[in-house]
C-alpha cells in the first residue's frame, strides 16, 4: 500500500509541477520574458542642451549654465515631512513654502519634482553626501538656461516656462517630458524648434539596486541650434539705458534689409526669474500695473499722432489731390461746419506749403489735404505702407494695430464716417492705432525710397542664413518720398523745425508726433532715419505719457544717434 | 560485504555536478569561495556516507534513541546560543557550521523505527509516542524560527504510520485534531512567515515585501522559456532580482538558464534518482531498515517537491534547500549519508 501511495504522489506531483512549468516556460514565456525585461531594463533620459541665442557679432544673449536643484521622486517618498524638514534645515526654506510647491508642482509620481532650484554647487554636494539615505530625495544637476545679461533685450529673448499639459499633449511626439521647459514668448518661442536640442538616452542594465550594470546602448542628445539675432548687444544696451526712466519703447532697423538692430521696450524684465522656482517673482511681474512682460514694440497699439502726417502727404502726393507747391492758411484753427479744430499752435502758422507744413507739423495744412486727399484714398496708402497689418516679424504675438474705415464705423459704431473723422485721421489722431514696429517699417519704407521690408530678428540659425527676401516694392512715385524725406530733413535740421532737439552730425530727417490721449499726458513719437544722404537705419522712440512735441523722444533719438555714429566710425 | 556498485551513484553524482554547476552561476556575483566550500561538503560528505554504509543500517538503528537525544539537545543547545542576526539555526564548530534541523530530519526517523518499529498501533491513543516525540522536535525547530525545517519532519512519521499500516480509522482522530492545530499555529508563526503565507495565496498583496521573492521567482522561470537564457545568462539571478538566489531559490536560477528541456532533464534525474531508491527500499529484506529508507525517501521527495512547488507559486514559501543544488554543508551532508545507506543491504 504504501509503495502505490508513494508512487502517486511521486507521478502526480511531479506532473504538475511540470504542467506549471510548461504552463509559465512555454505558454506564458513570453510574458515573464517582458517582466524580466522591465526589471533590468531601463531608459535614462539624457537631455540635449538648447542652443545659445546670440548678437549680430556672436555675442551670448542666451546660453546655458551648470545648476543643481532638489528634487523629491513622489513615489519614492517614505516621509515627506522629514525632506521638508531636511530642506528648512538646510536652506532655510519654511516648510509651508516646500509643501505648497509640492502641490502646485505635483504632476505624476514618478515624475521629478524640484522643490528648491539653484542650489550653490558646495551646498549640493554637501547634501548629496549628508542625506543619501533618505529616500526620494534627489539632489540633481542640470543644464540650466541662463541670460547673462539679465533684462537686456528681454523682449526679444522671451523666457522659458515648464510645458503646459496641452503643449505637452501636442509636443510629446516631439521628444518633450513632464517638466521640460519650452520657450514661452519672444525668440526663445518663435525659434523653439531650433533651439530644442533632442535629447538622448542610454539603455541600461540595472540589478535589484537600481544599480547600473552595463551600459546597453546610447544615443548621445543633441545641442540645439544657435540662433543669431539682428541686434547689436551695444546698440541695445544704449537704448535700454536711454528707455529706463520711461514707459515706451525704441526700434533701430537697418533701411536695406529689414533687420532690427536695436528694439527696446520699457520697462523690461528678467527673463532669468522664470526659470527660478522663485514664483513670488513670477507673480510680482505678472501682476505689475506698467507690464513689463508686453513687448510694446510689437504689442502696443496706440495713437500715432502728427508722424501720420508723413503718410498723409504720400497719400495726397499720390493721388495727386495737392502738389507740393500747394499752400494753405493757417490762423491757429480750422473751421469745419460747426467745430473748430485747433493747430498745436495757437498763433497758427500763416501760409504754408507742404514742405514748411511737414517740418513745422501744421494741423490745419493737413486738414485740408486730408479732405482734399479724401479718406478712400487715406485708407489705401496707409494699408499700401502696412497700417492695420502685422508687420510679419518673426517675434510671436504681434498685433494688428488698428486701420479705421467708414465701412467698419458703419458697422461697428452703427454711425456713417464724418469729415470730421477724416480730419483727425489726417493729424494721427481717432480711431487710428498703430505698434511702433508699423511705424518704423513705414519710415524705413521712406528712407529706402519705396520698399516696404518685413521687419526680422534673426539673421541666422546656425550660420545659415533663414531669412527669404518678402520685401514689397510698393509702387509710388520716388520723386514724392524724395520730397517727404527734404521735409523731414527740415524738421530737424532747419530753424524753425518742430524736431530741432534731435539734431546730430551727419544730418538725419524725423518727424515728431505728439498724440494725446484720453487721460494723462500725450504720447511723444519721433521717428526717422539716418544718415539722410545715405540712410542706413530708420529709427522711432516712443514714450508713453511722454508729454507734447515729441520732445522726450527727439532726446532719447539724439543720444542713440550719437552713440551710434561714434560706434560705426569705430 | 555484499557492497556493490549500484546506478544509484552516478545519478547523485550527475544531479550533485548539474548543481554546482547551477551554484556556480547563482552565487557569480557574491564574494566567497561557495563552490570550493560545497565541493568539499560534498566531499566529506561522501567520505562519511562511506563510512556510515559501512556500518549499515541495522546498527544504526540500534542506536536510535542516541541518535534522537543527541539531535534534541542540539536543537536546546542552538536555540541558547546568542542569535546570528535574529535566527538560531546553526552552531559554530570551529570553521564549519552545523544546522541541528538538518541533523534531527536525519535522526527522528531512525528513532521511530528503532523505538516503534514493534509498537502495534491498535488504538488511537498508542499513537501519542511517536507524534509526541515528532512535535517535541518541530516545536524546537519552529522556535529557531525554521518553518521549512520544521514541517520537513512530518513527511517521515506520517510515512512511518503509513508503512505500520495503521487503520485510517484510527487514525482520524489524530488527523482531525492536527487540523485544527492548523490555525493556532498560525497566529503563534512570526509576521514575516504570515506574510508569506497570505502573499502565496494573494501575491498581489505586496508586491515590493513578501510578494516580491515569488514574483520574482516566477519571472525566473517564465522567462526562461523553452531552451533557456543559457548559463550565467539568467538576467533574474545574475542582477540579483531574485532574494536567496543560491540557497532556497536556486532552482528558478536553472529554470532560467536552461528553460523548459533543462526542467525536464533535471526533474527526470530526480524522478530515476527516487525511483531506484524507491526500488533498493522496497527489495530490503530486512524489514526495519527497509522502513527506515522508505523513510528517508520519503524526506527527500518530499523535499525536492515542497522546494521546486514553493518556487513557482505551488505552496507557500517556507525555507527549505533543493538537494544537491543549494547552498548548505549540513543539508548536503544529511542527504548524501541518507542515501548512502541504500548501498548495503544490513
Amino acid at each position: 500500500m504504501f509503495s502505490k501511495i508513494y508512487k502517486i504522489f511521486l507521478t502526480t506531483s511531479l506532473a504538475l509541477i511540470i504542467l506549471r512549468i510548461f504552463c509559465f516556460q512555454v505558454l506564458k514565456g513570453d510574458y515573464y520574458r517582458e517582466m524580466s525585461l522591465n526589471n533590468y531594463l531601463r531608459v535614462l533620459p539624457l537631455s540635449g542642451y538648447r542652443g545659445n541665442i546670440l548678437d549680430r557679432y556672436g555675442r551670448e544673449l542666451a546660453g546655458n549654465r551648470l545648476n543643481f536643484s532638489i528634487q523629491v521622486l513622489p513615489d519614492r517618498v517614505k516621509n515627506r515631512d522629514e525632506i521638508f524638514n531636511v530642506i528648512n534645515k538646510e536652506l532655510g526654506v519654511s516648510v509651508e513654502d516646500l509643501k505648497r510647491s509640492y502641490k502646485l508642482k505635483f504632476k505624476a509620481p514618478f515624475a521629478p519634482l524640484t522643490l528648491v532650484s539653484d542650489v550653490d554647487f558646495e551646498k549640493a554636494l554637501f547634501l548629496k553626501e549628508k542625506y543619501r539615505d533618505i529616500s526620494g530625495l534627489l539632489i540633481s544637476e542640470n543644464i540650466k538656461r541662463y541670460y547673462p545679461f539679465g533684462s537686456v533685450a528681454s523682449h526679444l529673448l522671451g523666457y522659458l516656462g515648464e510645458i503646459s499639459e496641452e503643449e505637452l499633449r501636442e509636443l510629446k511626439p516631439y521628444g518633450y517630458r513632464f517638466s521640460s521647459y519650452i520657450g514661452k514668448n519672444g525668440a526663445e518661442k518663435e525659434f523653439e524648434p531650433y533651439l530644442k536640442g533632442s535629447d538622448g538616452g542610454m539603455l541600461v542594465k540595472v540589478d535589484n539596486q537600481g544599480k547600473i550594470i552595463e551600459v546597453l546602448s546610447q544615443q548621445d542628445p543633441k545641442r540645439g541650434l544657435d540662433v543669431y539675432l539682428t541686434i547689436d548687444l551695444d546698440l541695445q544696451q544704449k537704448a535700454e539705458e536711454l528707455l529706463a526712466p520711461y514707459v515706451g519703447c525704441f526700434i533701430a532697423m537697418d533701411v536695406e534689409s529689414g533687420e532690427v538692430i536695436t528694439a527696446v521696450s520699457s520697462p523690461n524684465f528678467n527673463p532669468n526669474i522664470f526659470i527660478s522656482s522663485d514664483n513670488h517673482k513670477i507673480l510680482k511681474l505678472l501682476r505689475s500695473a506698467e507690464n513689463p512682460l508686453l513687448n510694446r514694440t510689437i504689442q502696443g497699439e496706440y495713437p500715432l499722432g502728427s508722424v501720420f502726417k508723413l503718410l498723409i502727404a504720400a497719400a495726397a502726393l499720390e493721388s495727386n489731390a495737392i502738389n507740393p507747391g500747394d499752400r494753405f492758411f493757417c490762423p491757429g484753427y480750422f473751421k469745419y461746419g460747426k467745430h473748430d479744430y485747433k493747430c498745436w499752435k495757437s498763433s497758427g502758422h500763416n501760409w504754408q506749403d507742404l514742405r514748411q507744413a511737414i517740418a513745422h507739423s501744421c494741423n490745419v495744412y493737413f486738414y485740408n489735404t486730408g479732405l482734399k486727399t479724401g479718406i478712400d484714398s487715406i485708407i489705401y496708402y496707409a494699408d499700401l505702407f502696412g497700417f492695420g497689418r502685422k508687420t510679419g516679424i518673426d517675434l510671436p504675438y504681434e498685433k494688428d494695430g488698428f486701420l479705421p474705415s467708414p465701412a467698419w464705423k458703419v458697422k461697428e459704431k452703427k454711425e456713417h464716417w464724418y469729415p470730421g473723422d477724416t480730419i483727425n485721421l489726417s493729424i494721427g489722431q481717432g480711431y487710428l492705432l498703430v505698434s511702433p514696429m508699423q511705424v518704423v517699417r513705414f519710415i524705413a519704407a521712406l528712407a529706402n525710397d519705396g520698399t516696404l521690408l518685413k521687419p526680422k530678428i534673426c539673421s541666422s540659425i546656425s550660420g545659415e542664413a533663414t531669412y527669404k527676401e518678402e520685401a514689397e516694392i510698393l509702387s509710388v512715385a520716388i520723386k514724392n518720398i524724395k520730397f517727404i524725406k527734404r521735409s523731414m530733413k527740415d524738421a530737424v535740421n532747419s530753424s524753425t523745425g518742430t524736431g530741432q532737439i534731435a539734431k546730430v552730425s551727419p544730418v538725419i530727417a524725423g518727424k515728431t508726433g505728439t498724440a494725446q490721449v484720453a487721460l494723462g499726458k500725450s504720447h511723444a513719437w519721433f521717428g526717422g532715419f539716418a544718415p539722410y544722404d545715405a540712410p542706413r537705419i530708420a529709427f522711432l522712440a516712443f514714450v508713453e505719457h511722454g508729454g507734447g512735441g515729441g520732445y522726450v523722444s527727439a532726446r532719447i533719438v539724439k543720444e542713440f544717434l550719437n552713440y551710434y555714429y561714434k560706434k560705426s566710425e569705430l | 560485504m555484499n557492497k556493490r556498485f549500484d546506478i544509484l551513484i552516478c545519478y547523485v553524482l550527475i544531479i550533485f555536478l548539474i548543481g554546482i554547476m547551477n551554484l556556480y552561476s547563482a552565487s557569480y556575483n557574491f564574494a566567497g569561495s561557495y563552490i570550493m566550500r560545497q565541493s568539499i561538503w560534498f566531499l566529506a560528505s561522501l567520505f562519511v556516507g562511506f563510512g556510515v554504509s559501512f556500518i549499515g543500517t541495522r546498527r544504526i538503528l540500534n542506536l536510535g534513541l542516541i541518535f534522537y537525544v543527541i539531535s534534541l539537545l542540539l536543537l536546546i543547545l542552538v536555540l541558547i546560543l546568542p542569535a546570528e542576526g535574529s535566527t538560531h539555526r546553526w552552531i559554530k564548530f570551529g570553521f564549519i557550521n552545523i544546522q541541528p534541523s538538518e541533523v534531527m530530519k536525519f535522526s527522528l526517523p531512525i528513532f521511530l523505527v528503532s523505538v516503534f518499529y514493534y509498537s502495534n498501533f491498535e488504538s488511537s491513543f498508542s499513537f501519542i509516542m511517536p507524534l509526541l516525540f515528532t512535535f517535541l522536535a518541530a516545536i524546537l525547530i519552529a522556535k529557531e524560527p525554521d518553518l521549512g525545517g520544521s514541517l520537513m519532519l512530518f513527511p517521515s512519521v506520517i510515512a512511518f504510520f503509513m508503512l505500520k499500516k495503521v487503520k485510517l480509522r484510527k487514525a482520524l482522530p489524530w488527523i482531525i485534531a492536527g487540523l485544527i492545530m492548523v490555525p493556532i499555529l498560525y497566529f503563534n508563526l512570526k509576521p514575516y512567515q504570515k506574510s508569506r503565507i497570505l502573499t502565496f495565496v494573494n501575491p498581489d498583496l505586496d508586491p515590493l515585501g513578501a510578494g516580491y521573492t515569488l514574483m520574482q521567482s516566477k519571472i525566473a522561470v517564465g522567462s526562461g522559456g523553452i531552451v533557456g537564457k543559457g548559463w550565467l545568462k539568467g538576467a533574474q539571478g545574475q542582477l540579483r532580482f531574485l532574494p536567496e538566489s543560491h540557497t532556497d531559490f536556486v532552482f528558478p536560477v536553472f529554470a532560467e538558464e536552461w528553460g523548459f528541456l533543462g526542467v525536464i532533464v533535471l526533474l527526470g534525474l530526480y524522478l530515476l534518482m527516487l525511483r531506484r531508491m524507491h526500488s533498493i527500499a522496497s527489495r530490503r529484506k530486512d524489514g526495519a531498515s527497509g522502513m527506515l529508507l522508505n523513510l528517508f525517501l520519503v524526506t527527500i521527495s518530499v523535499q525536492i517537491i515542497v522546494n521546486i512547488c514553493m518556487t513557482i507559486g505551488v505552496l507557500p514559501i517556507v525555507g527549505l534547500p533543493l538537494p544537491f543544488f543549494s547552498y548548505g554543508g549540513s543539508d548536503l551532508m544529511v542527504t548524501v549519508v541518507m542515501i548512502a545507506l541504500f548501498f548495503r543491504d544490513k
